[in-house]
């Protein structure tokens, strides 16, 4: 026993330290860029600060418990010569104390819930209002004054976002851990949600559905990008207004791109002929950091594998078993083709 | 497993009563346990292949092991199965074999209702396991949230297989808890009062009225289902003023007591192996087993706390947290009182004992996850991702499993005569209790990192690689604990010690009888005055309630008198049947009626024969 | 399953604990979770009555006179439920045998209303599948309709059944019978809860 209990105490100190390294680097969201603990809104914030006292108190009682009930293992464990213990039947008084007890606990635990839970409710009267509507498997934004973009959404950093959450088909869930935590997208009832950037937090925020949506829901991610008011309203007014194919490739894509059928299903501003909605809007696409709903950047290896095989990339996904391209051996494309239409894309800055 | 049910039968039955055909129309509660038992581990193997597979895909961030179609349907399935075909039906075959044993009666209530249940069990899961051959297994996950079972986004059979086989376990369930209901409520020893009833039955009965009360709201909601996905009649329809959120409701409505019906039964065990392997009985008997009632009654008050996040509005959430949060004290009144069933007592380490006290040690830490995402707005950061699913396997692994695996190594001589191996039983432990914790514990940290569920890959960078792959090795570690297991099931029935009655110096009525156990149980009903009858038959200079100095002994009676009911084939025929006619209904809903037919049939030779002794007289 | 009569195996010379038969005691507990199936088809029609996006709305269609007179027909098959099990106590074996057909006729034509209800519904364009009133009524109803055909179904059984022997069937075998009204008059009861709940409120608003 002595030995035990010179030794205890610091191999319990080397394990919680060991527990703690993934934690302390689940920290850092540089390395983990869906981590619920690295705060950047004031949403965000007052979750996390509520996080740290549910888990202080969740630790205290771990250990006091676990502690409790090692003890009691290897201070009574049978010894060769033990007879029958005393047969104790119960204990009103501890029966009492260990009902209260904990009843006091949840009610610390309880109270500054309850409060967090109206703080982050109502959407503030001032937010910038987004609408956001997800599809099987990438979102779409619809900013107030109409310009819409795709899995990729910029938002000023200045202003309280607001986001209002529709779906077009089936239950999803909108979370940008490190801005604000999830709300589901359900059929037939409009959900909100709202966040303030905390100031100095410009930059691109990885987000995630999180309610299981069918094949591809692994693939279904975003990226928010909080941008400074001045690049915010170049990036709005430049959704407007994209600029037209500058190179000989890029204009046969942009051909193509009707000529093959993409008009059907993508809008991209600026072309009569390209007003479909079945699909993502691909204004601004060559200005994207990320294809394929922020699953892979986006650079000419990636698009060319998405234009080859989406199918590959996104299991199920409507293009790949929709578009006549992929379904109808006379209209696939050729190498040639993809690269042409790579070009146009990438030139829509 | 012929070789354990040979052994078994052997043991356990009369000379006249082996063979293939006495298995199928038995209607022993002791064979109907060992049925159960032995298939709900055959299922929970292969729940846990279904679980390998899903490890091996993400031990490493985009692998392409396993398409993600493939991957929902493993998924769905491993949950399911688990749920349904493993620790479900595990806590039937320790009802079935201990509840008459525990009270001091025959049989149950009602032997051919009983052998109902397991057939439509054992048909129920190849119905839903059939679907892996049959097109495709359900793959909408297990809460099947409405509207992607619809027709258009899940068009082929897989969700009927999930409505039908549902359907027909929940009938099986319906009508074992009805019987053991009344088998608990109306079949005790003399002298035994609800407050003498050994903690196992009194959590076998709770467990029992959840299903009779819960099962319903999931029958409705599966019907509810089956009408939408067969005639379009749009329940779940928002665009014709239907709801997907109903969906919502009912299934949790049923699934949040369904919890409790998982972990109780292990609850009622470890409240029985901890006061005999410390020599003291349970700490605080009436708070243990009022603390059950309390979180059975309270189940039914938290289902929303699964909806934290689909917009119910503040007041809403605020009740439904604040009710969850309170199941927190039940739970812990027992948690208390089994540490302190330990303290000064004197406790025998062996097999069961381990796993029991990892049952304690494992399940505080569940449900102190628990109490974090009882917080709704840890929850809009928890909910979905990996810290759930580890907070629901410290649950229902960590609790239920290690707290059945105890319960297996306790009664196992009691049900074979031979004790199961010690050696090969600790080593087995050490592997569940390390590989679960290697397995679930890196899913806290994953989990906070944002990791969701339900995820058939993920990119490198995301900050999950070296978790994900120390989860599987977690996985490696379980599966070998698995094979010690198996291999020291079949050794010891082979040639495992033999056990005596009482091999571990226990307390309650079923020790005081031959182990195995005779058909008819109990020679002489015993009469009890304590709620330790055994132990304080053992030691009366320590009991606490004595019997009455006039108090007569129990006369035995010849056995050779003692009628037993009939075996039956009449409950397989019915159990085929309404199987029958729920796969059907896949096929075409007309040919159902031969099913029906088939059932019909069934019920009237089953009202029309004779079961028992009382029928003579 | 409502129609088992196992007997218990033997357990010596003791009565039950509680002092009820184990089959009374199984179909109360049974009958406690058909208040839940029932409960939770009534929410469900409650949800929906009135959130249809198309007509026929429950005004519309609802004929209370009709089902008024059908919901007469069933409360009175009670009466003769009660009629029945009394008169097979006292040993009446012929007033047993009629008022066990009495009650499976009233049930019958209870039935008889409903599929005329139905059929009336259809052809003023209320199909299940119409709108979510149509889905939640037809189920709600119809699986009531169910119940009352498995009891009529049980109540031909005992009927015919009491031919096999020229006592009938014999006061000590009364619990078979009670049994049967347990269940009859539990359907009945969960009809009163859906002619108020579905007919009179739903009409008058």
């Amino acid at each position: 026993m002595a030995n035990l209990k010179n030794i205890r105490p610091k191999a319990l100190l080397g394990l919680l330290a060991i527990a703690l390294l993934p934690i302390l680097a689940a920290c850092s969201s540089t390395d983990n860029p869906l981590t619920t603990i690295s705060p950047k809104s004031d949403v965000a914030d007052d979750i996390q600060q509520l996080y740290k006292i549910i888990f202080v108190i969740a630790m205290v009682v771990f250990i006091v418990v676990e502690t409790l009930l090692l003890y009691a293992v290897i201070k009574f464990r049978r010894r060769p010569n033990d007879g029958i213990p005393k047969q104790v039947h119960g204990n009103t008084v501890m029966e009492i104390t260990w009902t209260i007890i904990p009843a006091l606990i949840l009610v610390a635990i309880a109270v500054p819930t309850w409060i967090t839970i109206f703080e982050i409710d109502d959407v503030p009267d001032d937010a910038y209002m987004i609408e956001i509507v997800g599809h099987q498997w990438w979102w779409e934004a619809t900013y107030p004054d109409g310009q819409v973009t795709a899995n990729e959404i910029h938002v000023p950093s200045d202003r309280t976002i607001g986001f209002t959450l529709d779906t077009a088909d089936v239950l999803h869930s909108f979370w940008i851990p490190q801005l604000f935590g999830k709300q589901d997208l359900i059929p037939g009832r409009t959900n909100t949600l709202w966040f303030t950037p905390n100031p100095g937090t410009e930059g691109r925020y990885l987000g995630q559905c999180v309610e299981f949506c069918g094949a591809s829901h692994a693939n279904m991610r975003l990226e928010m990008i909080v941008d400074s008011p001045a690049d915010f309203a170049a990036w709005t007014s430049g959704l407007e207004s994209p600029a037209p194919a500058a190179t000989a490739l890029a204009a046969t894509g942009y051909d193509l791109f009707a000529s093959k059928g993409c008009v059907a299903c993508h809008t991209i501003s600026g072309r009569n002929d390209a007003i479909g909605i079945i699909g993502p809007n691909l204004s601004l696409f060559g200005s994207r950091l990320t294809l394929g709903s922020a699953t892979l950047d986006n650079n000419t290896v990636n698009l060319t594998a998405w234009l080859q095989d989406p199918e590959d990339i996104k299991p199920g996904n409507i293009m790949s078993k929709s578009a006549p391209i992929y379904n109808n051996p006379g209209l696939a494309m050729a190498d040639t083709e993809i690269d042409a239409l790579v070009a146009y894309l990438q030139s829509l800055k | 497993m012929a070789s354990a049910v040979g052994a078994i039968g052997a043991a356990g039955a009369a000379p006249s009563e082996s063979g293939v055909w006495s298995w199928i129309t038995t209607v022993d509660h002791k064979r109907i346990g060992v049925l159960y038992g032995v298939s709900a581990i055959l299922f929970f193997l292969l729940g846990g292949s279904e679980a390998f597979l899903i490890r091996m895909q993400l031990a490493s961030a985009d692998a392409d092991l396993i398409s993600s179609g493939v991957f929902s349907q493993l998924f769905t399935m491993h949950a399911l199965t688990m749920v349904f075909l493993a620790i479900m039906p595990l806590g039937a075959a320790f009802f079935n074999f201990l509840i008459p044993l525990q009270i001091g009666a025959r049989d149950v209530a009602f032997p051919r209702l009983n052998a109902l249940s397991y057939w439509l069990f054992l048909f129920g899961a190849i119905l839903l396991n059939s679907s892996f051959v049959f097109g495709g297994a359900p793959d909408a996950g297990w809460f099947a949230y409405a509207n992607l079972t619809s027709t258009t986004y899940s068009p082929g059979d897989s969700m009927d297989f999930f409505t039908l086989g549902l359907l027909v376990l929940g009938v099986s369930s319906l009508a074992a808890a009805l019987n053991f209901v009344v088998t608990i409520l109306n079949m005790r020893a003399p002298g035994m009062t609800l407050m003498r009833m050994p903690v196992f039955t009194w959590m076998a009965l709770i467990v029992s009225f959840l299903l009779v009360f819960a099962l319903p709201i999931l029958t409705v909601g599966l019907v509810e289902l089956l009408l939408w996905r067969f005639f379009d009649m749009p329940f779940f329809s928002a665009e014709f003023g239907g709801d997907p959120l109903l969906w919502q409701h009912v299934f949790w409505l049923f699934g949040h007591p369904e919890v409790y019906i998982l972990i109780l039964p292990a609850m009622g065990i470890v409240s029985e192996i901890l006061p005999t392997f410390s020599k003291k009985p349970l700490f605080g008997y009436t708070a243990v087993v009022f603390a059950g009632v309390a979180i059975a009654f309270m189940g039914f008050a938290v289902w929303a706390h699964h909806m934290f996040t689909v917009g119910l509005g503040p007041v809403a959430i605020a009740a439904f947290s604040a009710s969850t949060m309170l199941i927190a004290v039940p739970t812990g009144i027992k948690i208390f009182n089994w540490i302190f069933t330990l303290w000064g007592g004197s406790l025998d380490l062996r097999t069961p004992m381990l796993f029991s006290l990892g049952f304690v040690s494992l399940f505080i830490i569940g449900g102190l996850s628990g109490v974090m995402h009882a917080s709704p707005p840890l929850d809009r950061q928890q909910q979905d991702t990996y810290f759930i699913v580890a907070h629901l396997h410290y649950v229902l692994f960590g609790g239920s499993i290690m707290g059945l695996m105890a319960g297996i190594y306790f009664w196992f001589p009691k049900l074979t005569g031979r004790m199961m191996g010690e050696g090969l039983g600790v080593i087995h432990f050490w592997l569940m209790f390390i590989g679960m914790n290697v397995t679930f514990g890196p899913m806290h940290l994953v989990g906070i990192m944002g990791m969701p569920r339900r995820i058939y890959t993920y990119s490198e960078g995301s900050g999950w690689e070296f978790m994900n792959q120390l989860e599987s090795v977690g996985a490696i570690i379980l599966a070998i604990g698995l094979i010690i297991f198996a291999v020291n099931i079949f050794r010891s029935l082979r040639s495992g010690e033999v056990a005596g009655d009482d091999p571990w110096d226990a307390r309650t009525l079923e020790w005081s009888i031959s182990s195995p156990p005779p058909v008819y149980n109990f020679d002489a009903i015993p009469v009890v005055y304590s709620k330790e009858p055994f132990w304080d038959q053992k030691h009366p200079e320590l009991a606490h309630d004595k019997p009455p100095a006039d108090a007569v002994a129990p006369v035995a009676e010849d056995p050779a008198s003692i009628h037993m009911p009939n075996p039956s084939y009449w409950p397989i025929i019915v159990a085929f049947g309404a199987s029958l006619m729920a796969g059907l209904v896949i096929v075409n809903p007309y040919l159902a009626f031969i099913g029906g037919a088939i059932t019909m049939m069934g019920v009237y030779g089953w009202i029309f024969e004779p079961a028992g002794p009382e029928e003579h007289h | 399953m409502a129609t088992h009569s196992t007997t218990a195996p033997h357990t010596g010379p003791l009565a039950t604990t509680t002092g009820l038969d184990h089959r009374k005691l199984l179909m109360w507990t049974f009958l406690a979770s058909e208040c839940l199936f029932f409960g939770s088809l009534i929410a469900t029609f409650l949800l929906f009555k009135d959130a249809s996006v198309s007509g026929p709305i429950p005004q519309e269609v609802l004929n209370i006179p009709v089902t008024s007179t059908s919901t007469f027909v069933l409360l009175t098959s009670s009466l003769s439920m009660v009629l029945a099990l009394a008169a097979i106590q006292r040993g009446d074996i012929v007033s047993g045998r009629v008022w066990i057909l009495a009650t499976a006729v009233l049930g019958a034509t209870f039935l008889g209303f409903q599929v005329f209800e139905f059929k009336e519904f259809i052809d003023e364009g209320l199909k299940p599948s119409t709108n979510v009133f149509g889905a939640s009524f037809f189920t709600l109803t119809g699986f009531h309709g169910a119940h009352v055909a498995v009891g009529v179904i049980w109540l031909m059984s005992l009927f015919i059944f009491s031919f096999k022997s020229k006592d009938g069937i014999p006061a000590s075998k009364s619990l078979d019978v009670e049994l049967c009204g347990l269940y009859w008059h539990f359907v009945d009861i969960v009809w009163v809860v859906i002619f108020t709940v579905v007919y009179l409120i739903s009409s008058l608003e």
